[in-house]
């Protein structure tokens, strides 16, 4: 069987990528991982986006690829999961929904599990600083700024190197891979969905 | 309610069986202006020939023996009356039929309205008996061996001519047919259409040089020349100087627009397939091109099939609508996809503008050819 993924963004193919190179040292190149977009965040475009894309879905039936979409649960996810599940049946896709296919959230939620413990004592602090902002002002700031901390968090680790710091800002060059940074054990809770859902794709059969 | 587009015969789903290569062929989410796209070999102008089905028997007679014909399959020069034996002799329904004695299938949508035909090759002793009847009264007593009948199937009429025009009236052949074929060139057809629809009518004639001005700036205007008793033909006057040219001295791509611009005349109100339509444009031109041809396609509601292999053809089709004068007709464009799946048959794969636009726009690939899958276990 052949496959071709759809992710929102940029960010959400490097990371699938790099998982993919992880768990089952196969590398999945670009071209067979479509941006649903070119723009991150679908929340209130995502069944638009994906009609975008039915004529590639109708066209990977017809050479027999197997379409696998993977989309942010957001704030609701079992309302997402029923309009999700109604597309695929449409377009004949498999889903499924960041972070664990169960609870609301995004790709973000999963990176702020998955970081190296060593450095646990940024996340704390970063628990802090945005602790203190609630507290300061309710609603005036844009509170938890999930994507800031992560961005802060490559920042904090990248920065000190004039070459490595050019890398913060491009999510195609993150690097997921890097053990120092990011820990992604697959029997992690965090990653346990996700990895029984790539299994069906990438696992030997035994 | 808003008032509908006179879309006069546009077909919004088309399906044929038994037809060329196709055992069956379908599309669907049809728009006034359709680009047809595919790799080598997989049927686009085939497409097009099946899109030749007429209602009108004689229409249908003629414009299956040119979509033979134009391939050079044998001699053919449009216009010209043949008689049954020389018809006979092109053995053209081979070239049509897939199972020569298997009926061919045609279902249409056109708005709300499904229509459904059959067309089959017989010996006259196989027909049904009301059909036998009808040609029996309408058909001269000289019965021809092989017969073509055209069967609505839902009302059940049936009607027969003599497969090879041995029924038919010579003036049949004179029936235009709505098909541009790649690199026709110039031949006398055009001069006589030219007199007969452009010339005779002055405001044609004014829009017709208008139009050709895309391609030769400096046009002053267009006429027939007679260069002697037994050589005439369609030439242009420049601006700047006093000699009369040939159109044919330009290059194939402007003796292909100016046969676009006398065949969407004549299409009025039906629909003109058009072979490689960019082929011999230059690319500086095309997205120009594009423009006028959906602008006249628009003007004379005609429903414009056209294939393409080349991607640039295809970015000027999309880059022409994106222009703000032409955006109300995105709604009517679609790109069609062929595709041949592992069985060897072909699908079709319909794309509105949006879909389009964003598919190229993002590098996704929609001119058909194998889709690229990472191979996995399962």
């Amino acid at each position: 069987m052949e496959v071709r993924f759809y992710v929102e963004g940029p960010s959400d193919r490097k990371f699938l990528q790099d998982i993919v190179k992880c768990w089952y040292n196969t590398v999945l190149p670009d071209d067979l991982v479509d941006v649903l977009d070119g723009k991150d965040n679908l929340e209130n475009r995502f069944a638009e986006a994906l009609d975008k894309n039915g004529p590639s879905f109708i066209a990977n039936q017809i050479d027999e690829v197997k379409s696998v979409v993977i989309l942010d649960a957001d704030h609701n996810p079992a309302q997402r999961h029923q309009d999700v599940a109604l597309l695929a049946q449409t377009h004949q896709f498999d889903f499924f929904l960041w972070p664990n296919n169960n609870l609301s959230g995004d790709l973000e939620s999963i990176l702020e599990q998955v970081y190296n413990p060593r450095h646990q004592p940024f996340f704390d602090c970063w628990q802090a600083y945005e602790r203190c902002l609630t507290g300061e002002g309710a609603g005036k700031y844009y509170l938890p700024n999930r994507k800031g901390k992560i961005y802060a968090y490559m920042e904090a680790l990248l920065a000190h190197s004039e070459t490595q710091r050019k890398k913060v800002g491009h999510v195609r060059e993150r690097d997921f891979l890097n053990e120092e940074h990011w820990n992604l054990t697959p029997t992690q809770s965090t990653l346990q969905p996700l990895k029984t859902f790539l299994d069906t794709y990438f696992s030997t059969p035994q | 309610m808003e008032p509908q587009p006179n879309v006069g015969s546009h077909l919004t789903y088309f399906k044929i069986e038994n037809f060329k290569r196709f055992d069956s062929f379908e599309m669907s989410n049809l728009g006034q202006f359709n680009l047809i796209v595919g790799d080598n070999n997989v049927g686009k102008t085939s497409v097009l020939e099946a899109l030749l089905f007429d209602e009108d028997l004689d229409q249908l007679m003629v414009n299956f023996l040119g979509s033979v014909g134009f391939r050079k399959v044998f001699d053919f020069k449009h216009g010209e009356a043949i008689d049954g034996k020389t018809g006979k002799n092109t053995e053209f329904w081979s070239y049509i039929f897939k199972v020569l004695d298997s009926p061919l299938k045609i279902q249409f949508q056109i708005q709300n309205l499904f229509k459904s035909y059959s067309l089959r090759l017989s010996d006259f002793k196989h027909l049904d008996p009301i059909t036998q009847q009808t040609i029996r009264k309408n058909a001269p007593p000289n019965y021809p061996d092989d017969w073509i009948v055209i069967m609505n199937e839902q009302t059940k009429n049936g009607n027969g001519v003599g497969a090879y025009f041995e029924t038919s009236r010579s003036d049949i052949f004179k029936l235009n047919i709505p098909f541009l074929p790649v690199n026709l060139g110039f031949s006398q057809d055009i001069i006589d259409n030219f007199y007969q629809y452009i010339n005779s009518d002055k405001l044609a004639r004014r829009e017709f040089d208008e139009n050709l001005r895309k391609f030769i700036p400096n046009l002053e205007d267009t006429r027939v020349h007679r260069f002697s008793p037994t050589r005439e033909t369609l030439c242009v006057t420049l601006l700047d100087n006093n000699d009369i040219i040939p159109i044919n001295r330009y290059g194939d791509g402007t003796v292909k627009f100016v046969r676009f611009l006398i065949e969407v005349v004549l299409a009025k109100g039906k629909r003109l397939m058009v072979d490689e339509i960019g082929s011999g444009i230059h690319f500086t031109r095309l997205v120009d091109y594009w423009k006028t041809v959906i602008r006249l396609c628009d003007q004379y509601k005609v429903q414009l099939f056209a294939t393409t292999h080349s991607l640039e053809c295809q970015q000027a089709f999309v880059e022409a609508l994106e222009d703000p004068e032409m955006q109300h007709y995105q709604k009517d464009a679609r790109n069609i996809s062929l595709i041949e799946n592992k069985e060897g048959e072909v699908k079709a794969v319909t794309y509105n503008f949006e879909q389009l636009n964003f598919s190229l726009e993002n590098g996704i690939e929609t001119r058909g050819g194998k889709r690229k899958g990472f191979q996995v276990w399962k």
